[in-house]
């Protein structure tokens, strides 16, 4: 099947497409849309967007792969993103990693698989003065505990 | 005009000419591989920093423009060790794989490693992997290992071409030049990549491991694909063409040709090539040159006593050089005032096909061929031509090569006609197969001489490989038929001799001269525009 | 020691992101003042005599920079604003986008009247999604109120604001980096010249300024700048914001004014060391900037031209405190790693350098390190110092660099006998 943006996506992906002096500055906030419609940037999502956005699909693919945020593999439903910069690391972000990977019973860098959680090991998200710290999709967890992990996953793994 | 001091040297250069122009004006040649004259400046190689009084840091040449009063040091033993830093970041991931590399001899990199005498690596790590030896179409060949991410191939597909196959992706380190997956290179002009990359990164797959490039023997020529006139140089070694490069002409062709253009070195050794005479008095089957000659000569001298000069018809070839051209004129026209000449221009116009270099008139020289014939007595349209020979008006003809390449089947099928058909033609064709003698001629990188493009310009062919036994250039073969017909003033012994009597005969040519600097454009070699030539400044042997 | 809290009056305020709350304590008569009372000239010039200096971590005067803007361009100017706050240890602009996101509405719309812009972007990194929700809304409740929009508060003067959320790269902090980003591109640096003043964002005049720069502009509309200027230090003018991170037991962001003494900070704000551990290190500026060793924080003060004497640079205000117990070879295997991960790989010296100084000491960390490291370390970070389009090569460089100088027996202790001196 091939890529296509929902009803709602197609419009605030018209509206973004008006919004910029320049039509190419929509990219960026297009391809966050792909992503949060689709999943992950494929292929096929690149094309698609180079398509509806009239630009060179290698221009697409060379955003999509210069910022990190933009997944070019699926990712979990669940994407458990830790920081494990030098704040976060003084205050025990090995161990954080090292305890969700067993709770989930994943390495870093997996899914699970019932592809409901992603681990990551990511670089510094700014939330340095409450390490450690993790971002679940959009949400920031802070000053990590293994009482406040297991909480926060448990939650998830009930919501299904 | 700012007038700057670089080295100790002062010079005045136009407004807005960089520091690193303004050196190579002085033979300063400072080291740098993202900058490309004919591109965008990148800036990001960092090896052409210079030290500039007054400015705190090193600045790159290439993006610094020459102010007045700038005082520029290129040789400084900050510059050096600076260089030489940088330098060694560039190689810190690159293979280094030069004995196994087909860039080696004329890799940019390969040059300043030697240059910057960094013999010694003092990576105790890995190098990282990146994908090898991966065909992105086009015949271009990508090693990603090899790739020190200058971005001119990227600068070129968007600049040039304006299709943007080629793309950066990742980041840091990890930073690969590619095209989107799935999706290979799609322009006519992909080789200029294998020109642009100063690496191993981007390598042509015809000539990939055909002959190390210290071997290569380089003569000046013109691309006989169209009639742009794009001017090359042909590269060979012991009387092999090997293939072809774009030489900088700035009023033609830039430092760019195209894909076509550049395969046309495949005619030299076409299957189809004709290698000897061949006579219809032996079945269409090979014979003696003087065999040949004297058969033509005989068959052409018959129609012309049996039915005047006027059944007899030349045809000239906007394939072949002003000289073939203006040699079958006078040959043709020693027959008797009445005979006739003739060119194949239908759907010849001028127009540019692609926007950049090709155009549609596939023909290297039908501006010089209509001078030449067009000009003289006895010229006959083409379209008059077919019909008289339909009626059998015009009983004998002699053709050059590719001369009637573009008939239909049926006017093809209307030579039989003829009662006496001679062809000097370089492969076998259905032209070939009517003719009463066929006598082999060179190709275009087997001869001297001149092709004139369609705004005029005439430009040199120079001959880079021999031609088989059997085989002799359209002009020599003209001559050698006067010969045998004996007829007197066609004799010559060099192109360069056909091309003065050229210039002395037909107004266009009126002036021009075989070394006049109109005729010799010998623009600079273009390899990788590292201004380096490699078989100049290697020696293994 | 007393100051006017000029970044972070509202902050604790319940509701303090909404326009209700900002308006009535104050908020947006700036604004109102600057619009129906003073020219574009008066406001820059307040803004000058304040010498409020870029808080991104340059440090550049704002004054200035807006100064550089021509007013004869034949393109639009614009203003970008920035919010992609990415250099680790520092997270002071997000408390201003989350607790007073009018503040800096107001900041914008007063420099945007000032550069005769009207059209302004907050760049804001991509994992900032709550912060971006929280400015967005803030946007459409300063339209409803016309502090945003045609013909603002009945004057002749329009301005649209529109959050621009990145997508993860430290280096589109950088101003062009951050440019190209908006425009649809990798963020890779451009070369300077031109300067984004003459030609930025979509080839208009461009001024670029940080979250904290702007957030002050309204205080110093409302009180001028000279009262601005009186606050802090001579060359280092007004309050900042320190976030600070690591071993304290107060973590968290602060305002104090320049030239605040770090021993006094650290006892009274911060609370002391974490567990009464002893201090072993501090990197005051964002990891950028050179580490300092315990004594050399000694009777130091906190505002540019203190912190530059002792030997680091103030940058950003993120400040990362480093106890006894850490190693320090790690703690730069940690940054290392970063910068490889963010060099955006344009430049080689940096895209080869970083990868190259983080696989060595990748490799040292895992007990494998070599006689030469150290020497081929610091050789490397001196080749990518001040050779490159933007900071980021030198901002790998300079950790690298003091951290090798000042802890240098941790790291031939470790090379030596294949385990960290401190954590074993």
């Amino acid at each position: 099947m091939a890529a296509a943006f929902s009803e709602e996506g197609k419009k605030k992906f018209d509206q973004e497409m008006a919004r910029h002096p320049d039509r190419q500055a929509a990219l960026i906030p297009v391809l966050h849309l792909a992503q949060g419609e689709f999943g992950f940037l494929s292929q096929e999502v690149m094309e698609y967007v180079a398509g509806i956005m009239e630009i060179p699909v290698s221009t697409v693919y060379r955003v999509a792969t210069f910022y990190t945020m933009f997944n070019k593999k699926p990712v979990g439903k669940y994407h458990v993103q830790v920081c494990h910069n030098l704040s976060c690391s003084l205050l025990g972000a090995e161990d954080v990693l090292e305890y969700i990977a067993r709770k989930l019973n994943i390495k870093v860098g997996e899914t699970t698989t019932d592809n409901k959680f992603t681990l990551s090991r990511v670089e510094c998200l700014g939330s340095c003065g409450t390490a450690p710290m993790m971002q679940i999709n959009d949400r920031y967890h802070e000053d990590l505990t293994q009482e406040k992990i297991d909480k926060i996953l448990n939650e998830l793994l009930t919501r299904g | 005009m700012p007038t700057l001091t670089i080295d100790g040297q002062e010079i005045t250069v136009e407004p807005g000419t960089t520091v690193l122009k303004a050196a190579q004006q002085l033979g300063i040649d400072i080291p740098h591989l993202c900058y490309h004259p004919y591109l965008q400046i990148a800036g990001c190689c960092r090896l052409c920093l210079v030290d500039i009084e007054k400015m705190g840091k090193p600045q790159i040449s290439c993006a610094t423009i020459a102010n007045d009063g700038m005082v520029v040091r290129t040789d400084s033993e900050d510059i050096l060790r600076h260089r030489k830093n940088v330098f060694e970041f560039h190689v810190k991931n690159h293979p280094l794989d030069c004995p196994v590399c087909d860039q080696a001899g004329e890799c940019v990199l390969q040059d300043y490693y030697m240059k910057l005498g960094l013999y010694q690596s003092r990576l105790q790590d890995a190098k990282l992997h990146k994908p090898k030896r991966v065909d992105i179409g086009c015949g271009v060949i990508r090693d990603s290992e090899r790739c020190i991410q200058c971005s001119r191939c990227v600068r070129f597909c968007a600049e040039v071409t304006g299709t943007h196959e080629m793309v950066l992706f990742n980041r840091g380190d990890h930073t690969e030049i590619g095209t989107f997956p799935g999706q290979n290179l799609n322009n006519d002009y992909a080789q200029c990549l294998t020109d642009v990359c100063p690496v191993g990164a981007l390598t042509s797959n015809d000539f990939r491991f055909q002959c190390r490039v210290w071997f290569l023997q380089s003569t000046p020529s013109v691309c006989p694909g169209c009639s742009t006139g794009c001017n090359i140089y042909i590269h060979h070694h012991q009387g092999v063409a090997y293939r072809i490069k774009p030489r900088v002409n700035e009023e033609v062709n830039g430092p760019w040709m195209c894909d076509k253009g550049r395969s046309v070195f495949k005619r030299i050794t076409n299957e189809n090539r004709v290698k000897q005479p061949l006579s219809k008095d032996r079945g269409l089957q090979e014979a003696g040159i003087r065999e040949a000659l004297s058969g033509a000569a005989a068959g052409l001298k018959k129609i012309q006593e049996q039915d005047g000069p006027g059944a007899l018809v030349g045809v000239g070839s906007s394939q072949a050089t002003n000289e073939e051209n203006f040699l079958l004129r006078q040959l043709i026209k020693s027959f008797g005032e009445a005979s006739h000449l003739t060119l194949d221009d239908r759907n010849c116009e001028d127009t540019l096909e692609d926007g950049i270099l090709f155009r549609a008139d596939p023909n290297p020289n039908t501006h010089g061929a209509k001078e030449i014939l067009g000009a003289a007595e006895g010229w006959m349209p083409f379209e008059q031509f077919l019909s008289s020979v339909k009626e059998k008006k015009i009983k004998a003809a002699l053709v050059l090569d590719y001369g009637l390449a573009r008939l239909s089947e049926e006017e093809v099928k209307d030579l039989s006609n003829l009662e006496y058909l001679v062809v000097i033609s370089s492969m076998k064709d259905t032209i070939s197969e009517q003719a009463d003698v066929v006598m082999p001629c060179a190709v275009f990188a087997e001869v001297d001489g001149t092709f004139t493009s369609f705004d005029g310009r005439v430009q040199p062919l120079r001959q880079a490989v021999p031609t088989s036994q059997g085989v002799k250039p359209g002009w020599e073969i003209l001559c050698q038929l006067a010969d045998v017909s004996k007829i007197t003033d066609v004799r010559y012994s060099s192109a360069r001799g056909v091309f003065d009597a050229l210039c002395r005969e037909v107004p266009f040519f009126a002036g021009k001269s075989w070394n006049s600097p109109e005729i010799l454009v010998a623009g600079p070699e273009y390899i990788k525009m590292g201004g380096l030539k490699p078989w100049q400044t290697w020696s293994f042997r | 020691m007393e100051f006017p809290r000029i970044l972070t009056n509202n902050i604790d305020k319940p509701d303090s992101h909404r326009i209700d709350v900002y308006i009535k304590a104050g908020g947006y008569k700036s604004l109102e003042k600057a619009l129906k009372g003073m020219s574009r000239d008066e406001v820059r010039e307040e803004v000058k005599k304040a010498n409020i200096r870029g808080r991104g971590g340059a440090g550049f005067p704002a004054g200035v920079k807006w100064g550089f803007i021509p007013k004869d361009s034949d393109k639009p100017t614009y203003l970008c604003c920035n919010a992609d706050e990415g250099e680790p240890g520092t997270f002071k602009d997000r408390l201003i986008m989350e607790k007073d996101p009018h503040l800096l509405l107001e900041g914008i719309a007063l420099c945007c009247y000032a550069v005769d812009s009207h059209l302004a972007y907050i760049y804001i990194r991509g994992e900032f999604c709550q912060q971006a929700s929280i400015l967005e809304e803030a946007i459409e409740e300063a339209r409803a109120k016309n502090f945003i929009g045609q013909k603002i508060l009945g004057t002749d003067f329009d301005l649209d604001v529109i959050v621009f959320r990145g997508a993860g790269a430290y280096v589109c902090g950088e101003e062009t980096a951050l440019i190209e980003s908006i425009e649809g591109k990798a963020g890779q640096p451009r070369l300077k010249p031109p300067f984004p003043a003459i030609i930025g964002l979509f080839q208009g005049p461009t001024v670029i300024n940080n979250v904290e720069t702007l957030s002050a502009i309204p205080w110093i509309i409302e009180n001028g700048g000279d009262k601005y200027a009186a606050i802090g230090t001579e060359k280092s003018t007004g309050t900042k914001l320190f976030s600070v991170s690591g071993h304290v037991n107060n973590p968290g962001v602060y305002e104090i004014p320049m030239g605040y003494p770090f021993d006094k900070f650290l006892a009274e704000d911060l609370g002391g060391m974490k567990d009464g551990k002893q201090l072993k290190a501090v990197i005051p500026g964002g990891s950028s900037v050179p580490v300092m060793r315990v004594e050399e924080m000694e009777n130091v003060n906190l505002d540019y031209e203190s912190i530059a004497d002792a030997g680091s640079m103030l940058g950003s205000g993120g400040m990362i405190i480093i106890n006894e117990e850490t190693c320090m070879v790690n703690a730069l295997r940690i940054l290392a790693r970063f910068y490889a991960h963010e060099s955006c790989g344009q430049c080689t010296p940096c895209r080869e350098g970083t990868g190259w100084i983080a696989q060595i000491l990748e490799r040292i960390v895992g007990g494998d390190g070599k006689e030469g490291d150290l020497k081929d370390l610091g050789e490397l970070a001196d080749g990518m110092m001040g050779q490159t389009v933007c900071p980021l090569s030198d901002a790998a460089a300079m950790p690298v660099k003091s951290f090798l100088e000042k802890y240098r027996d941790e790291f031939e202790y470790f090379i030596k006998n294949k385990r960290s001196m401190v954590t074993g």
